[in-house]
């Protein structure tokens, strides 16, 4: 996994981090001024390839917006989904915290942000347009779960 | 629809109208020649009588064929039909039967009836209500150039044919020329067949009750009456004053002309200002303007009628100018205000609507005007009397004019407020034997579902089953169980309620605790129970907060450790709307802590707390929410507002608080709109921080006008963002229609998402009186030494697009 040591070498500037969270899907709807305020709390991660960012299992209460490269979502070594910029993992352990369903690695040199359960939970109080981003992230990952399930056997 | 579809439609409307026109130019020359001729003009009252019988069965009949099938096959038989007729009477005519003048007479306001509910039937299905108001006037332009260019079109066609009767001939083929265009308008715009019959089929015929359930077609029914029966006596009056001052050749010259002139101030007026007025002052004008400009002419001509007498050349001209007025009025807003209120009625009832109230209405005007004037002339009054009747019958008909107007306001508030998800009524029924099954079954399910129908359904039955769920295995359920044979009157459940929840109260599970929380309020069965509520209040599971939230009563209000937690507790979003709902509970103790949260140096921007104030507020006055009011971030004011609709708390912001914030957002509006069109704006990051200020603004202003105005504002505005078409024409006509002028001029704009953001900010560019650049206002946000923009994150972008 990766630690606070390897975060941040070139460190993104406010405005470019609020506009790398606007490519987020689950952020898209909420306006700028908002999002500066998580974009500051916000925990900026470079991963090399092969670098673990999440891992089944653990109990963690933040979710990673992919801002640029790759990473793979997987259950030992059965990939689930590939992900990319703009992409969310950990969205679950958010929203209730529990040990992570899945590993995520990445694939390539890839910039992520991590976002605090608490950051989320006052901005789905304010913002219905996020709880709507949330819901549609959820089942599309319990399709792609339910496809891998059917896949597996 | 696109702009270009639009142009096609109007110009094939126009196309029709224009041949329309023509036609009926050239039927009432004949007519009128031939029967006058034949048998004078004392038995013209006599075919008024017969329009009015045949109208209306004739309306009857289209109305009739409107439920069953498409306009376009009612429309094309009806006019197939009538052209057959005109082609029958030119055979008669030559053949020396001049008695069917007479039902050419009759024939021609029917056909003029028809022909606009046709075309009006088609503009209602292919144009919006908003593109109706705009248009519609251009398509009538084409009926007033066609009726021009028929009665020119006479005199040689007369020298071609070589008799009056031969005009027919014209007739008939122009009639064929206004079908042709419809059928190609269908063939062109296949939407157009979108009439109500498809359904139709399965649904019953709509009565009449049905039909004139709504206000609005009843009022629009007698306004049409009134304007017939207005232009028919006004037109009387002028006919009446012409043969008293001119006869013979004399009299044929000055209709000619007095025609040339009526035509050409009508194609002007529609050419140049029906659509600007329409748009400017709406529909309210297009009602009331025709009925209150004949008024006062003729008010004028009943002055001059007293005094110095009827024979007066002086009456003659107003007269000619009443009627120039009139036509011109009723062409330009009158017909086209009638058409855009018809975009309410529900799509199915609408051509049978507009069949009804045009052709049966005014043919029965026209025949009560008819046996008006025939009873004033049995009785000997003179002119003066017809005058002041037409005066009374126009202040009538100005007031149905504002009725009908205020009756369309409320029906597209109506249409506004139509949801797919209809809120019911939930009839749990009086289903004792259900509700006990609940109570004494062992799953904790459906034992707490049971307890929560209770209340409502409870009898003296589930009693025993209560007692059973006492002793229930779940703790939570016999906790709820307790409490609620307690409040019921039972002694002994009181203590053993108290002795359950004190021991929940300490559990390590939540759920018991959240247990032990619910079970002290609202009628704090359990007793001292004050420092186990602050114990809950400081619990370390929110939802176990949020329980004991819930048990504060108005009781507590003397607890100022409750008062505080309750207060701390609106600034956790898990917690805040219990929390909310406990400050109103607490009433004046809570207002004190609450002002000073707000007050306090950054806890406005919490929305939690803004929205507790203002429901404070609604209570205890402005000087709970006022510092949210006037702080100089927008957010916290649009929440506010927000806050205080939600809470009706319309009533508690004085109306210039609610100007200062319309006006700063309009302005606001106006300078984002004005900097998005710089190249720095193409920034991304700063692109969008514009697009979310003027988003901002537009929700300031839709909260300032819902205060303002009431909820019809969201519901107008919600149909304006949710809905395409027509509907979301009818969304911004029924937001003008609430609000002012005034208030329309910033807020139109803004509200609709289809204009592009310089249309917006060429719309709204008079509203910042300062006039800058575009690349000025970049820069002067970034520093925004003024203090206008008020946005850290909107400067921030500012400097980072120009690099700084």
């Amino acid at each position: 996994m990766v630690d606070g040591a390897q975060a941040s070498v070139d460190s993104l500037g406010l405005v470019d981090r609020v506009a790398a969270l606007h490519r987020i899907q689950l952020f898209a709807g909420i306006p700028g001024r908002v999002l500066a305020a998580v974009a500051e709390g916000a925990v900026e991660k470079r991963l090399s390839a092969g670098d673990v960012l999440m891992e089944e299992g653990a109990v963690e209460a933040h979710l990673y917006a992919v801002v640029e490269g790759r990473v793979r979502v997987h259950r030992r070594d059965r990939t689930v989904v590939e992900l990319g910029p703009g992409a969310t993992v950990g969205e679950l352990a958010v929203l209730l915290p529990a040990p992570r369903t899945a590993s995520v690695t990445a694939l390539e040199p890839t910039l992520v942000l991590r976002v605090d359960k608490a950051v989320l939970d006052e901005l789905l109080v304010d913002w219905p347009e996020l709880a709507h981003g949330v819901i549609a992230e959820l089942v599309s990952r319990l399709r792609a779960t339910t496809d891998f399930a059917d896949q597996a056997s | 629809m696109s702009d270009t579809p639009e142009r096609g439609v109007v110009a094939l409307l126009t196309a029709q109208a224009l041949a329309f026109g023509v036609m009926l130019a050239l039927v009432v020359i004949p007519a009128n020649a031939l029967f006058l001729d034949a048998y004078g003009a004392k038995w013209l009252p006599a075919t008024y009588i017969a329009i009015a019988v045949f109208g209306t069965g004739a309306s009857a009949l289209i109305a009739r064929a409107a439920r069953r099938t498409r306009l376009v096959r009612v429309a094309t038989v009806s006019l197939f039909s009538i052209a057959v007729l005109y082609a029958a009477s030119w055979l008669i005519l030559v053949a020396g039967g001049f008695w069917v003048s007479a039902g050419l007479l009759v024939l021609f306001p029917i056909a003029l009836q028809l022909g606009f509910v046709f075309i009006g039937g088609q503009a209602g299905r292919l144009l919006d209500v908003r593109q109706m108001k705009e248009r519609f006037p251009r398509v009538v332009g084409g009926f007033s150039v066609g009726f021009l260019f028929g009665g020119l079109l006479a005199i040689p066609l007369l020298a071609l044919l070589g008799s009056t009767e031969d005009l027919l001939l014209g007739t008939t083929v122009a009639q064929l020329a206004f079908l042709g265009l419809l059928l190609e308008t269908e063939r062109r715009f296949p939407e157009v067949r979108s009439a109500p019959a498809e359904t139709a089929h399965e649904k019953a015929r709509p009565s009449a009750r049905t039909l004139f359930a709504s206000g609005l077609v009843l009022f629009v029914l007698v306004y049409q009456v009134l304007s017939a029966m207005g232009s028919w006596l006004v037109d009387y009056l002028l006919f009446n004053r012409a043969n008293a001052h001119y006869s013979g050749d004399d009299l044929t010259r000055f209709l000619s002309w007095y025609t040339a002139v009526l035509n050409l101030a009508d194609i002007l007026f529609l050419a140049l200002l029906a659509s600007p007025l329409l748009r400017r002052f709406g529909l309210r004008l297009g009602l009331m303007l025709n009925p209150a400009v004949v008024g006062a002419l003729l008010a004028a001509m009943a002055v001059v009628v007293a005094g110095p007498g009827a024979a007066v050349y002086g009456l003659f001209v107003l007269a000619a100018v009443t009627r120039l007025a009139d036509i011109v009025l009723t062409d330009g807003t009158t017909r086209t205000s009638v058409n855009a209120s018809f975009q309410v009625v529900p799509i199915q009832d609408r051509l049978a609507v507009q069949a009804v109230v045009e052709g049966i209405g005014v043919p029965v005007a026209i025949g009560a005007t008819g046996a008006v004037l025939l009873l004033m002339n049995l009785l000997g009054l003179g002119i003066g009397a017809v005058i002041v009747f037409g005066a009374v019958l126009s202040v009538i008909w100005t007031a149905s004019g504002a009725a009908m107007y205020r009756s369309y306001r409320r029906a597209l508030a109506d249409e506004m407020r139509r949801r797919s998800l209809v809120a019911s009524s939930y009839d749990v029924a009086e289903d004792d034997v259900a509700l006990q099954a609940l109570l004494r079954s062992d799953d904790a399910r459906d034992v707490r579902l049971g307890l929560d129908l209770l209340p409502g359904i409870g009898s003296l039955a589930s009693t025993e089953a209560l007692r059973q769920a006492s002793e229930h295995a779940d703790p939570e359920v016999r906790l709820r169980a307790l409490v609620q044979l307690a409040a019921d009157g039972d002694a002994q459940a009181a203590p053993e309620a108290a002795a359950l929840a004190t021991d929940l109260a300490r559990s390590a599970d939540p759920a018991e605790r959240r247990a032990a929380a619910s079970a002290l309020g609202p009628r704090r069965i359990v007793t001292a129970a004050q420092s186990m509520l602050i114990g809950l209040l400081d619990d370390a599971d929110p939802m176990v907060r949020a329980a004991a939230l819930d048990s504060v009563i108005p009781a507590d209000a003397g607890e100022q450790e409750v008062v505080r937690r309750v207060v701390a507790a609106l600034e956790e979003p898990r917690t805040a709307g219990s929390a909310t709902a406990a400050v109103r509970r607490l009433g004046d103790s809570a207002v004190p802590l609450l002002t000073a949260a707000l007050a306090r140096d950054g806890a406005s921007r919490h929305p939690t707390l803004v929205r507790a104030a203002a429901n404070a507020a609604t209570e205890h006055g402005l000087a709970v929410i006022e510092p949210a009011l006037r702080d100089r971030d927008r957010v916290v004011v649009l929440a506010a507002l927000d806050a205080l609709d939600v809470a009706d708390g319309a009533g508690v912001v004085p109306s210039d608080l609610l100007d200062d914030v319309f006006d700063d957002a309009a302005a606001h509006a106006s300078r984002t709109l004005a900097a998005r069109a710089a190249p720095t704006a193409s920034d991304s990051p700063l692109r969008r921080a514009l697009e979310d200020e003027s988003d901002l603004a537009r929700r300031l202003v839709i909260a300032v006008l819902a205060l303002r105005h009431g909820d019809g504002v969201r519901d107008a505005v919600r149909v304006v963002d949710g809905a395409e078409g027509q509907r979301r024409a009818l969304g911004v006509e029924a937001l003008e229609a609430l609000i002012s002028r005034e208030e329309a001029a910033i807020a139109l704009p803004l509200v609709r998402r289809d204009l592009r953001p310089d249309e917006q900010a060429a719309a709204l560019r008079d509203v910042e009186p300062s006039a800058r650049s575009p690349e000025d206002w970049i820069a002067d946000m970034a520093e925004d030494p003024e203090g206008v923009w008020r946005s850290p994150w909107l400067a921030l972008c500012a400097r980072h697009a120009v690099g700084r």
